[in-house]
């Protein structure tokens, strides 16, 4: 087993996403009765949790996968070779680019047990760009659920007049969202290479009025891992425990230490910006011009923003959002950037390899918590790589009668297999 | 007048084919590697790049691709969308048909509203007709088209709590529900088309009024009416239909964003979802049917007008 | 139509247009006695309807509605004014040398230009803008091209009918060189339909920016443009927050209105010539 992309001429092509955190598998067993075991190198209590991580795409089939992977492909997934499972809904009709329509499957393995799923005749996905064309049509009464997408998920005032408009038949389906955060390029020189400037910038931005200006007004601040809806790792959530003096006192001292490192008169510094959602860069660089720091916003494309965010090319930037279900799944992302090229702040500090290492031989959860708490204060305070901002909620609409909607434990990126939603009307 | 005609056809044919070199030369201005931008979605190796870019043929000499290009284009669009997968001749077959639909009701209701109003309107005694039809050329032209959409689908949500159908169909399929889409567009489309029509079906007719042989109309005792309707205004067809002509090509770039609000599947929004994702290849053979379109139109514009307005064949 | 009859119309038809022209004149004006700042925000005051201190309310950053206007509608004015800078330059330029110089020169100037004119000018502006970027230069660049040929046809045409004018014919045969004939002769008198067609490509090319900025190929943020306005408004706060949505839309109709009517005034005062 082997955590990565193999070529044919035996060399590796890429890391795994999670492969320090997947450790090293010393041999792979089919079992009897549909089950495999894996023996590790070392104890590896999380591998679950970390296949479970909606970023993963598994491929399969072998037959159809391998090969493209190999010759260079590897993010290839299912649905480009054209896979379609045997699910609780077959395609019935596709239109590009306006609808999608699903008929019950007659087929699915679930529909001889006690439930006989899935209990909708059909399900319609229709396309429409325009989410204030998707506001409309929910509001006549043409859909009766909204969309995913970062500009149709519900502002907080969009909410509120459905909430006056539909009163009781409407209800509201809350996602992980993901982390707003602002992260160092600490490869680069610049000023932000002073530790006060970093933990200036840390004092200064005022995380509660990212909520409602840059995340739509459904979110809380936090310094980092959510989700807030899988029940096992509540405790993991830390409410702000540190930086929890007053704005006016926070932003005094912040003042201070710019002046200390000799940036009283501030500095430029570049940001790079995801073109589909510029609201947050926009929140940021407002912030920041209170330090007299220029942040010059980089909006670019989202080709670009894929090759960008993992390049050592911009001062800094607020990295993909993705929330881990627990914390070793983190490594990946705030962990070295040699070792993992995702990581938000591209930094070499080996202390996070041993924070890590410690983490992941932790024998019990109180040891777990422990470690974890000494990672996050030594990554957002005593260095200050990242400046954790808030957290997003995503917000879709549903009509008050589709009853039996599982609410994706991970976040938005998880989708729902719709088996067991019904209709509940009068 | 087939000669005439003959004659229009290879000039439009001509200019057919430097359309398409400016569009291919246009897009390979862009600095930077073309699968790059196509792959850039993806982490990839350089494997995979160099090997699109063989299969692209972004190796060969610019003269070669464009051969090669235009080939495929000419014989059956052949080709691949990059950005969706899709054949290209697909995407084109669903998505033109829709346009061209809505860009026909748009020019029908335009020309049904346009000529008559223009007519009346340039009559010297109508003065408050006059000065509407100038206010609401003048609106037609300034207002943007997608906001009004916008005031509109709200207008129609808070007034009537209704909103147009959001699945598109065909006339022949569903015609209620396309009918009910797709008359918003067209009357906005309409509107802006109107504004260029009105004035120059006005001018023509001021100026037929003007003419010696309307006053000797007049004189045999003919009513205002039919002065007015059947011989001034008749000299404003033709010029009204080359007009509209020309203009066809602002409908559809009308269109363009106009589908994106209200969910209609056609060309333009293809062409804007290609231009947002950079599938700059599929752009190219996009803009190159649409110009192949508006050509076509104009050249049936051309045709009509032949037979139309005597005047007009002997022109060059 | 007798000169007698036209007059008093022409005159009429510069009303409208200068009284919105006022309009944005005041409008503006406040802005700049008010002094507020365009893209600072003020989350606390988000979304806060039309008030004294906040005469157009304001954003879902708190940024003040009325100054981020007046910036935008400069914003629209400076690409519309561009435009017509190169559009008119190139254009009319082109157009008069092709009318001047004739031969080979005026057959490829012409043809080229019914080349750029076969594709729909929103269609032109939108590949440049993908191709070069959301600068306002290229943004101006693109929307010029997309008007150039159409200046450059009508003047051109126009010029047909004066270059074998007697007065030009008698300045030719004096030895005037042709940049003179241009310059003295020919452009003065075609100076009502030249002025009404860079009226209307101004306009043209504010609803063209706006309608790029609209599809998110504009000037990026957080500089302020009326059309990106357009955008963010009707997407979140359309019902909750109107005036975000209302008054950048009327002024842009505002804009474009007036300089749709200017053209139309000095159309008015040339078929009088």
């Amino acid at each position: 087993m082997f955590f990565g992309a193999e070529a044919d001429d035996g060399s590796v092509r890429a890391p795994a996403y999670f492969a320090r955190e997947l450790g090293e598998a010393l041999s792979v067993e089919l079992l009897p009765f549909d089950r495999v075991r894996v023996t590790f190198a070392e104890r590896n209590p999380h591998f679950l949790d970390i296949l479970a991580n909606p970023r993963f795409t598994i491929s399969h089939p072998r037959h159809l996968m391998e090969e493209r992977i190999r010759a260079g492909e590897v993010s290839l997934t299912p649905s480009d070779v054209g896979l379609v499972g045997l699910g609780p809904f077959a395609l019935a009709r596709y239109r590009r680019g306006s609808l999608i329509r699903l008929e019950r499957n007659d087929e699915y393995w679930e529909r001889e047990g006690r439930n006989r799923l899935p209990y909708l005749d059909r399900i319609d996905y229709v396309v429409m760009p325009d989410p204030f064309a998707m506001d409309a049509a929910f509001r006549s009464g043409r859909i009766d659920g909204g969309a995913r997408g970062q500009a149709h998920y519900l502002s907080q005032e969009r909410r509120e007049i459905y909430e006056a408009e539909l009163g009781a038949s409407v209800r509201f389906l809350e996602m992980e969202g993901g982390n707003f955060r602002l992260a160092f390029n600490m490869l680069k020189d610049g000023p932000w290479q002073d530790l006060r400037v970093r933990r200036a910038i840390a004092l200064w931005i005022d995380k509660r009025a990212a909520i409602p200006a840059a995340l739509g007004g459904s979110g809380w601040t936090t310094p980092d891992l959510g989700p807030s809806n899988i029940p096992v790792p509540r405790f993991f959530v830390n409410w702000p425990r540190f930086d929890r003096e007053p704005l006016t006192e926070r932003r005094e001292r912040a003042l201070e230490l710019m002046a200390e490192a000799g940036y009283a008169d501030g500095f430029s510094m570049g940001h790079l910006v995801r073109g589909i959602n510029t609201a947050p860069g926009e929140f940021l660089k407002d912030q920041l011009a209170g330090l007299n720091i220029d942040l010059y916003l980089q909006i670019v494309d989202e080709g670009e923003w894929n090759r960008a965010r993992v390049s050592a090319d911009y001062d800094s930037q607020q990295g993909r959002l993705t929330p881990s279900p627990i914390p070793e799944g983190t490594e990946s992302v705030y962990g070295r950037y040699s070792s993992n090229p995702d990581a938000y702040a591209k930094h070499e500090d080996p202390q996070l390899d041993r924070l890590y290492d410690r983490l992941r031989l932790a024998t019990s959860q109180d040891g777990r918590i422990q470690i974890w708490r000494e990672l996050e204060r030594y990554l957002f305070v005593e260095q200050t790589y990242i400046v954790p901002i808030a957290e997003s909620i995503n917000v879709v609409p549903y009509r008050s009668w589709v009853r039996g909607l599982a609410v994706p434990s991970e976040d938005a990126h998880t989708f729902n297999d719709h088996a067991t939603v019904w209709l509940d009307r009068r | 007048m087939g000669r005439a005609f003959g004659h229009r056809l290879g000039a439009a044919a001509i200019q057919l084919f430097f359309a398409s070199l400016l569009v291919f030369a246009l897009i390979r201005v862009l600095p930077g590697d073309l699968a790059l931008s196509i792959l850039a979605d993806t982490p990839h190796t350089i494997e995979t790049r160099e090997a699109l870019r063989e299969e692209l043929g972004l190796n060969d000499p610019q003269v070669v691709q464009y051969a090669r290009w235009l080939w495929e284009t000419l014989t059956g669009l052949r080709g691949v969308a990059r950005s969706t997968g899709e054949p290209i001749r697909a995407l084109v077959a669903r998505q033109l048909g829709v346009t061209l639909l809505l860009a026909l009701y748009a020019v029908t209701i335009s020309l049904a509203f346009a000529i008559p109003l223009g007519i009346a309107a340039a009559h010297p005694k109508r003065r408050v007709l006059g000065a509407a039809v100038e206010g609401v050329t003048a609106l037609g032209l300034a207002v943007p088209g997608f906001w009004v959409a916008l005031l509109l689908i709200l207008g129609l949500l808070r007034l009537f709590a209704w909103s147009p159908p959001i699945i598109y169909f065909g006339p022949l399929e569903f015609f209620s529900d396309h009918f009910a889409l797709m008359i918003w567009p067209a009357i906005l489309l309409a509107w802006q088309h109107a504004a260029h029509l009105l004035p120059v079906v006005r001018a023509e007719t001021s100026r037929a009024l003007a003419n010696p042989f309307t006053v000797a109309a007049r004189a045999r005792g003919l009513s205002e009416r039919r002065v007015l309707y059947r011989h001034a205004g008749r000299l404003a067809l033709w010029p009204a239909i080359s007009v509209s002509g020309v203009q066809f090509g602002g409908a559809i770039a009308g269109s363009l964003v106009l589908e994106t609000i209200f969910g209609i599947p056609g060309i333009g929004r293809g062409l804007v979802n290609a231009a947002l994702a950079r599938d700059l290849p599929l752009v190219q053979t996009l803009v190159f049917v649409i110009v192949a379109i508006v050509l076509g139109v104009m050249l049936a514009a051309d045709l009509l007008g032949l037979m139309l307005d005597p005047r007009t064949r002997y022109t060059t | 139509m007798t000169s007698a009859a036209a007059r008093p119309l022409t005159t009429a038809r510069w009303v409208v247009p200068a009284m919105l022209g006022l309009v944005i004149l005041f409008v503006a004006l406040w802005a700049a006695v008010r002094g507020a700042d365009p893209v600072e925000q003020d989350i606390e005051q988000r979304l806060l309807p039309p008030s004294i201190d906040y005469p157009m309310g304001t954003d879902g950053f708190g940024r003040d509605v009325h100054t981020r206007v007046v910036w935008g509608v400069g914003y629209s004015l400076a690409i519309a004014a561009l435009t017509i800078l190169f559009a008119g330059g190139v254009g009319a330029l082109l157009g008069s040398l092709a009318a001047v110089v004739r031969g080979r020169t005026e057959y490829l100037i012409i043809r080229v230009a019914d080349l750029l004119l076969s594709i729909p000018s929103f269609l032109l502006a939108l590949i440049i803008v993908i191709v070069l970027g959301t600068h306002p230069a290229a943004i101006a660049s693109a929307l010029a091209l997309g008007f150039a040929p159409r200046l450059a046809r009508s003047t051109w045409a126009a010029m047909l009918t004066v270059r074998d004018e007697e007065f030009v014919l008698a300045a030719r045969a004096a030895g005037v060189g042709p940049a003179t004939i241009l310059l003295r002769h020919l452009l003065p008198a075609l100076k009502g339909t030249l002025l009404a067609q860079l009226a209307s490509i101004g306009s043209a090319a504010i609803a063209m920016e706006a309608a790029l900025s609209f599809l998110g190929l504009g000037v990026p943020p957080p500089t302020p443009s009326l059309g990106r306005m357009l955008l963010e408004g009707s997407r979140q706060y359309f019902e909750t927050a109107p005036w975000v949505t209302l008054f950048p839309g009327a002024m842009l109709a505002v804009a474009g209105l007036a300089l749709v009517l200017v053209a139309r005034a000095l159309e008015g005062r040339n078929l009088v010539n």
